[in-house]
């Protein structure tokens, strides 16, 4: 497995998870050698990935962002029932992009093994810093997608 | 669409993707029916021991008792293993499909669910049924 193969599941994991759950167009900005340190309001998330691929996937989203993608699923009725939807939607948004990035790089008869998504509002750790951020830009916010590990020949 | 459904159980520890799957649950046909909602698979056992369910439609990636584990424990209990379950996942592929199919899973969707996914599932829950009876 090479890197281009995460790239290339990444960007579609992104774009098809953000159009489909919350209607709003995506476009792959291009990659950057670290996460950025989080904006005022941001709300970043990880999520361990243990198998083939052996790593992080994490996500910031400045707070803009996030109140856009949250009226768009929510819409502004049932929003009113739910006290943390942002850190929620944050959370499920990580974990089914990282659910069909992981079955876009498997073969179709290899099972695989991820872990559940913890949202955090700052990256005090060292692996999210280390990881390489994949930029996007939906609705003119910029989305992070961050990916630290091991990437497994096959 | 399907009948005899009059309540329905969703599982996933995130609120926002219980609400996704209730609204295209009630898109797909089943508005008016009762739902019930649980955080995690453990939560799903204890409901079943109280409620009386018709439908189960589970997240995979949940902590506590995941999707698999409740879907082995529900169809190894003869009192709940007629209840069809529906498996909602954001990482499928034809092995992981195929796995849930051998443990009991009436059908898998691929997250984000959308009421056409949730429509044909329950079709084929429909047919799956009309296959079982003479």
């Amino acid at each position: 497995m090479r890197e281009e193969n995460i790239i290339t599941a990444i960007i579609s994991a992104v774009t098809e998870t953000i159009e489909n759950m919350a209607f709003s167009e995506v476009l792959y900005v291009g990659v950057e050698k670290k996460m950025p340190p989080p904006e005022e309001g941001s709300l970043g998330a990880v999520l361990p990935v243990f198998s083939p691929v052996i790593g992080t996937l994490s996500a910031v989203l400045p707070g803009g962002l996030l109140e856009c993608l949250v009226e768009c699923i929510y819409g502004p009725e049932d929003r009113q029932d739910t006290g943390n939807a942002a850190a929620d939607t944050m959370g499920e948004l990580l974990n089914t992009i990282a659910g069909k990035m992981m079955s876009y790089i498997t073969d179709p008869d290899q099972e695989f093994e991820m872990g559940l998504p913890v949202i955090q509002e700052s990256f005090p750790g060292e692996e999210p810093a280390e990881a390489v951020a994949y930029l996007f830009d939906v609705e003119g916010h910029r989305l992070f997608i961050g990916f630290s590990g091991i990437i497994p020949e096959r | 669409m399907i009948s005899g459904i009059e309540s329905v159980l969703i599982a996933d520890d995130s609120v926002t993707a219980r609400m996704i799957i209730k609204k295209c649950l009630e898109i797909a046909g089943l508005g008016g029916r009762r739902f019930i909602e649980a955080k995690n698979g453990l939560e799903v056992l204890e409901i079943l021991q109280k409620e009386k369910v018709d439908l189960i439609v589970t997240d995979l990636n949940m902590p506590v008792l995941d999707g698999k584990a409740l879907l082995e424990r529900i169809k190894s209990c003869p009192d709940f293993s007629s209840i069809p379950v529906i498996v909602i996942t954001s990482g499928n592929n034809p092995a992981r499909e195929k796995e849930l199919n051998r443990l009991g899973a009436a059908f898998v969707v691929n997250k984000p669910a959308s009421p056409a996914k949730v429509v044909h599932a329950l079709s084929a829950l429909e047919n799956l049924k009309r296959e079982v009876r003479p």
